[in-house]
């Protein structure tokens, strides 16, 4: 739904981006806004934002996957440690750059997906569901299984070196990797969103809503569930060389089933099949856990004869039940509640 | 003259009474500097329970070190918990908000994924980390900022088949089994282990070395069957998960094989924490091997029980209680010492690391809770020089031998 008066002459400017130039002003102060966060931010939060931009990529990933192409994946953590571990092996073998690390490690991810889309051609659902649980299985059992002198040493994993740029700048400092990874944030979403307006997400959403049809329709389904593992893997691959560089070590058992499950949660909680909803889900339950993690402490702190552990076990219950609650009040996510916020505020005052 | 006197000993009672009240008055309370040490524990994730017996210990540990060291000193360390969740992107987290925030000197850290993440970071931050239980060479590199006086899980194996060697009265060899849970760590610890293991001449070890088992296994009987009759082990050292651990004492059980081969707890899974688990009865007759003494003869026990009813009424002793506490005290003595270096004012995780680098540490000072430990750059699992071979006997832990770390234990250290 477009603000009142705003239509489209042509065909260009139907598909434009950004239409008015509300939303162009829009856009460029939250531009600025990102860039200027470490400025007006403190240093301890930082971090957290690091670990949102990372998980978001690789949630965006999962979004076109799950909910554009309708295939389920319990092993996207199990893509982002075959990327981190290559990609950043590869920075440190080779003395590459963050660039072609990147590039290295999301194909090598990619590849790592398509393996696991030969089954979705031929099944579906929990059938599915479980042979992408067996590239979380496989990662481990044959990552563990490396000879050390493969991974610098090291049995699974490795230390990171401060990674560099093309230009030879040294991302030291935790505002540098802030920047490095909220332009790989802000780039992947830019091609999350026109994955999504192309020919290409209208297929994998035509693939989602019904594979018969869409095969009628002159769709090529095998092609297209294969295109959406791949670019769902580059996306995680991507994540986990950020993320390697991030913590500047990596290590297979960084990568669990666990997290796997968290990214499902987060791109239900944040609205299946909107990357919008990708984003604010990862956000939301990312925001919830440093809660959790601030007021933990605290509570410790302040009452020293409580049970620590039963007080951060109760973080998560809570933290559980605002999940439950959520999926009972607004089961299409927040993505939804924000259209509809959009919708009321465009309409005001009318109620219609 | 009588005039002068007079007038002097006015002046002296004058001055007398004047500084009286000055003496007799206490002392103002003198500023102590307040130092962060940061402490990532499991509170919510698989070692939880291990948690619940160790948090409480080591507030006693602070809390008297406080009282009867650091105020003496001027210094105050303020020990903030926090939840790691056995998860390594959680601490990598934390990490990264608390440096600013806490500023803390030291960090307490326990297990790998508390530390993993931060090994990288620590030498640039300038904060050293304790380590609460034993290590693997993935942990420790070269002049890292790690310190792991409870050394690693390979010393540990190696001096328990030291010590069933040593035992061991009958004319063959004895069956040494090592079985550890699938993964990384397993890699780390049986690499240099069996090697070491396999050199004695009075062992053999079925398998021709460590084998795995999974860790998130609910049932363990075809394994446990596979390891009783083609491995016929006459002792069985098991480094498993809390999952792994029920699933093997359950399997050993169910097979008729409980107390007949007497199996060695790891020390982060040791007689306390299976006592919890799967009750006294299933771990009589078995062992736990840990470098720290956790006999209650210990000042450190004496400390611990006199204090521990205002945290945690009833909270109980044993390998983990004793081995955090001593990774207090350790960062303790290391504080005194760098107050004597720089000043209480000045103390910062580079005059820690000097100290910890450089420090000889006696084995009075841990209150009795460990041997004399010492680190030296080139070895960050160098620490304490035996272990001691504990034994579940009548529901009740006793020790049942000290066994020195063999100095041709080899580990691997990270690149």
């Amino acid at each position: 739904m477009l603000p009142c008066g705003t239509y489209s002459e042509n065909y260009k400017q139907d598909k434009a981006f950004v239409r008015t130039r509300l939303q162009w002003g829009l856009l460029l102060a939250f531009l600025v806004l990102l860039a200027f966060v470490p400025v007006f931010v403190p240093e301890e939060w930082i971090g957290a934002l690091c670990l949102i931009g990372i998980l978001t990529i690789a949630v965006l990933g999962l979004q076109i996957l799950v909910g554009y192409c309708g295939q389920i994946n319990l092993g996207q953590s199990s893509f982002m440690g075959v990327g981190g571990l290559l990609g950043c092996l590869a920075a440190m073998r080779l003395g590459l750059s963050v660039e072609p690390s990147l590039i290295i490690g999301g194909l090598a991810a990619a590849c790592y997906g398509l393996i696991f889309a030969i089954p979705a051609v031929r099944v579906k659902g929990m059938y599915l569901a479980l042979t992408t649980l067996a590239a979380q299985f496989v990662f481990h059992f044959v990552f563990t299984r490396i000879p050390r002198e493969f991974f610098l040493g090291n049995w699974g994993g490795f230390p990171v070196a401060s990674p560099k740029l093309l230009t030879g700048t040294v991302l030291a400092s935790a505002a540098s990797m802030y920047y490095l990874i909220i332009c790989c944030a802000v780039i992947f979403t830019f091609f999350a969103v026109n994955i999504t307006r192309s020919r290409l997400g209208r297929a994998f959403m035509a693939v989602r809503d019904n594979e018969v049809a869409a095969g009628v329709m002159g769709i090529n389904v095998a092609f297209y569930k294969f295109l959406a593992f791949a670019i769902c893997a580059f996306f995680a691959g991507v994540a986990g060389v950020l993320w390697g560089f991030y913590m500047r070590f990596v290590n297979v058992e960084q990568f669990t089933l666990f997290h796997s499950i968290w990214m499902l949660g987060m791109i239900i909680v944040g609205g299946m099949g909107s990357v919008l909803g990708a984003i604010l889900g990862t956000v939301f339950l990312r925001a919830i856990q440093e809660a959790i993690s601030v007021i933990g402490p605290e509570l410790v702190e302040a009452f020293p004869r409580l049970d620590v552990g039963l007080v951060f076990a109760s973080m998560y219950f809570i933290l559980g039940l605002v999940i439950i609650l959520f999926l009972i009040f607004e089961p299409r996510g927040l993505a939804h509640r924000w259209r509809l916020f959009q919708r009321f505020y465009r309409l005001w005052p009318y109620p219609y | 003259m009588k005039g002068l006197v007079k007038v002097g000993i006015v002046l002296l009672v004058a001055v007398a009474v004047a500084i009286l009240p000055c003496a007799c008055k206490p002392a103002a309370p003198k500023t102590l500097a307040e130092y962060n040490v940061a402490n990532y524990s499991d509170l919510t994730g698989v070692y939880a329970e291990l948690s619940k017996m160790t948090i409480p210990a080591q507030k006693v540990a602070f809390d008297y070190w406080n009282e009867n060291v650091g105020k003496k000193l001027g210094v105050k360390l303020v020990h903030k918990i926090y939840d790691s969740r056995y998860d390594a992107a959680e601490v990598s987290s934390i990490h990264a908000r608390i440096v600013p925030m806490d500023k803390p000197i030291a960090i307490l850290t326990q297990g790998g994924p508390s530390v993993l993440p931060i090994v990288e970071k620590l030498p640039e931050q300038k904060i050293v980390a304790i380590h609460g239980t034993a290590g693997y060479g993935f942990l420790h590199r070269q002049a890292g900022w790690v310190f792991c006086p409870l050394r690693g899980y390979t010393h540990h194996i190696a001096a328990a088949a030291d010590w069933f060697a040593k035992e061991w009265k009958e004319p063959r060899k004895l069956r040494f089994c090592v079985t550890i849970f699938e993964g990384v760590t397993a890699k780390d610890i049986s690499e240099p282990a069996d090697p070491y293991v396999k050199s004695n001449p009075k062992i053999e070890m079925p398998f021709g070395g460590t084998i795995n088992h999974d860790g998130k296994a609910v049932d363990l009987t075809g394994f446990v069957r596979k390891v009783m009759e083609e491995g016929k082990p006459d002792v069985i050292f098991l480094a498993p998960t809390g999952i792994s651990a029920t699933a093997f004492y359950s399997a050993m059980k169910e097979l008729g094989y409980l107390h007949k081969v007497p199996i060695i707890n790891p020390c982060y899974q040791g007689l306390g924490v299976m006592e919890k688990m799967v009750g006294a009865a299933m771990i009589e007759g078995d062992y736990e091997a840990n470098t720290v003494n956790m006999m209650p003869e210990t000042e450190g026990y004496k400390i611990f029980s006199e204090n521990i009813a205002k945290y945690a009424p009833g909270s109980p002793w044993g390998g983990s209680p004793a081995q955090y506490t001593l990774q207090v005290y350790l960062l303790g003595r290391a504080v005194e010492r760098a107050v004597e270096k720089v000043g209480a004012a000045n103390v910062t995780g580079q005059a820690l690391y000097d100290v910890l680098n450089q420090g000889d540490f006696q084995a009075k000072e841990f209150y009795g809770l460990g041997g004399d430990a010492k680190f030296t750059p080139d070895d960050r699992l160098a620490g304490f020089s035996a272990v001691y071979m504990y034994r579940m006997k009548n529901g009740k832990v006793e020790l049942a031998g000290k066994q020195p770390i063999s100095a041709a234990v080899k580990m691997p250290y990270m690149k």
